[in-house]
């Protein structure tokens, strides 16, 4: 019987209903984008905060220095010799950051065993998924999203190109493949530092664009970023502190945004009463009809309940679908916005909360007024 | 006021008990003043318009409130558009415009909980000629197709009483007929108390009582069936 009234009221308000939906969708997409861009970027960052307490390189701003040297967007040409990062006491260890060639448009990056023992340390977790770091020159290690997409399994033979040429002589093995980082590291391919030197036919020369230091303790990272900062030619910051103070001046987005979905949520709520204004009359005499023939006040609030249910429910699904479709064919120029892949599109339960739980506020508010009317409708009730 | 005519047994059950009804219109000297009992199956209520019949019937299903006196119908204590088991076929029809007549007839019996008796359906649908546009939606009906539709549905509920208003305005004299036959039918086989309102007088003989309703709140109250008939 429900899905009959459904049929009624959809044949009856259908122009009305496809407007709605539009109008709902457009606005529950725009809430849903915004709301994977925040957590998005958020996550993103605090996730590439936790690879290394401190980033040194070439001088430049901070916020170029996070996004090469972190985020591995681009490599500079200067390079750091590393004897020049000895000095601190509070070093534990060194990883270089060498921009190799590339496999597939993937970035390769030549670094030393202590990268993965690092990354080990500050993930809490294990780096290798299968296998191991490198152990000869024709080892590479690669990110989780490379072997998924290119289903690469251990023992698989790799050519890297460079330039216009190909390194044809130069085939690596697969010898270990890592787990999920949810960081650009997924998307990277490692190889050792002896391996470049030795493809590119350079001395030993222990020069790196970046270095990623593990600090003895967590707290000597700002003092340690602070030395090297001071150094000529050098920049270098901690990653953790680097993050706190850009959410911070993120803070004013968040509010924008959360203004912009509040100005959104009111639209919707103006529409939802304009809809029930104009379909007044139409409305009443369904709920009439119901009355008359015997349908308790109950059943005809859960028919407006459903009735709101059915326009906000629809428009959440189109919304959120169209949201999620849009990001995954514009991810890339998302990452350029975002700075960061799209890690987020799947299941995220706080942004679905704060999507859904206004929507059914609004239902609730739609059923509530759909009531009043009719209680004040019915009072004049006559066959 | 005139006398009510009464010819009642003291055996027969009387199911419709009108005390000392008054109803005041609202902005208006306009009285209406019954004191009816029946026991009839059937009861006809005619009169010119503006005498009170559709208000009349308002009362009954408990839409308006009496100035005093009561009203006690088949011993229900609530109102009887309340009762799951009181049809009533408004003027006005109250359909769902966009649903087909079949699927409007079936909804009263699901909004009801009655399970849809298919036998009483057909033969409901076959009297009244409702097969030649039971798939069609009811907004491209003519209002005595309308009308049979409501008919329809007030009998598919299997009633103990059906309230009608100006049921047959819209119906040529066949199917006028066909729904008083329809309705007899009904009332025999399932005992369904019949009340409609009509301005049509030539239809009195199909039933067992009369009601006319005059201006200034006046009526008569006629049995037109003998007892044995009833």
């Amino acid at each position: 019987m429900l899905s009959l009234l459904a049929k009624q009221r959809f044949k009856q308000y259908r122009v009305f209903f496809l407007l709605l939906l539009i109008s709902f969708s457009l606005c529950i997409a725009i809430m849903h984008s915004f709301g994977l861009f925040y957590i998005n970027m958020k996550e993103g960052f605090i996730q590439h905060s936790k690879l290394t307490d401190v980033l040194v390189g070439p001088s430049q701003s901070q916020n170029a220095l996070f996004k090469e040297g972190l985020l591995l967007q681009s490599s500079p040409k200067a390079k750091i010799p590393e004897a020049v990062l000895n000095k601190s006491p509070y070093i534990d260890s060194l990883s270089p950051i060498i921009f190799s060639d590339s496999h597939r448009n993937k970035t390769v990056i030549a670094t030393t065993d202590s990268f993965f023992h690092n990354l080990e340390k500050k993930l809490k977790a294990t780096a290798f998924d299968k296998g191991r770091a490198f152990r000869n020159k024709e080892d590479i290690v690669i990110g989780a999203t490379i072997a998924k997409r290119f289903n690469y399994k251990l023992g698989k033979r790799v050519e890297l190109s460079h330039g216009h040429g190909h390194h044809h002589d130069e085939v690596m093995i697969v010898s270990g493949i890592l787990n999920s980082t949810s960081t650009v590291l997924d998307n990277c391919l490692f190889i050792a530092t002896e391996a470049y030197e030795s493809i590119h036919h350079l001395k030993k020369e222990n020069k790196a664009q970046f270095y990623w230091i593990s600090a003895k303790k967590p707290i000597f990272s700002a003092s340690i970023a602070n030395t090297f900062h001071q150094i000529k030619g050098l920049s270098a910051l901690a990653p953790a502190s680097y993050i706190k103070q850009y959410l911070r001046s993120f803070t004013a987005v968040k509010s924008s945004i959360t203004l912009c979905l509040l100005a959104l949520i009111i639209v919707f709520a103006m529409q939802l009463i304009s809809m029930l204004a104009s379909l007044f009359h139409s409305y009443m005499k369904e709920a009439r009809v119901l009355f008359t023939q015997g349908s308790s006040l109950l059943f005809i609030t859960f028919s407006f309940f459903l009735d709101q249910c059915l326009i906000i429910g629809s428009s959440a699904i189109i919304g959120i679908s169209s949201s999620i479709a849009l990001c995954s064919v514009y991810s890339r120029a998302i990452q350029k916005i975002t700075l960061f892949p799209l890690t987020h599109l799947a299941f995220h339960i706080g942004l679905y909360a704060s999507i859904i739980i206004p929507l059914l506020l609004l239902s609730f508010l739609g059923t509530a007024i759909s009531l009043l009317l009719w209680k004040k409708h019915s009072r004049s009730l006559k066959i | 006021m005139s006398k009510s005519l009464s010819y009642y047994h003291n055996s027969m059950e009387k199911w419709l008990h009108l005390k000392e009804l008054q109803y005041q219109w609202p902005n208006s000297s306009k009285q209406l003043s019954i004191n009816l009992e029946s026991a009839a199956n059937s009861l006809l209520i005619s009169g010119k318009s503006g005498v009170g019949k559709s208000s009349l019937l308002n009362l009954l299903l408990g839409f308006l409130r009496p100035k005093s006196g009561s009203i006690h119908c088949l011993g229900f204590d609530k109102p009887l558009h309340k009762q799951k088991n009181v049809s009533s076929i408004s003027q006005e029809l109250l359909l769902l415009d966009e649903l087909s007549a079949k699927d409007n007839i079936r909804m009263a019996a699901s909004l009801k909980k009655v399970v849809c008796d298919e036998l009483l359906y057909s033969y409901i649908v076959k009297v009244l000629s409702i097969d030649e546009f039971e798939h069609k939606a009811i907004k491209h009906l003519s209002i005595g197709q309308k009308q049979k539709v409501a008919i329809a549905r007030a009998l598919i509920t299997k009633p103990k009483l059906l309230i009608a208003d100006e049921a047959s305005s819209a119906l040529d004299k066949h199917s006028e007929d066909n729904m008083l036959k329809l309705f007899k039918h009904v009332s025999k086989r399932l005992g369904t108390k019949i009340i409609l309102v009509s301005h049509h007088e030539h239809i009195k003989h199909h039933f067992d009582e009369h009601l006319r309703l005059k201006q200034e709140g006046r009526y008569d109250h006629v049995k037109l069936i003998s007892e044995t008939t009833i």
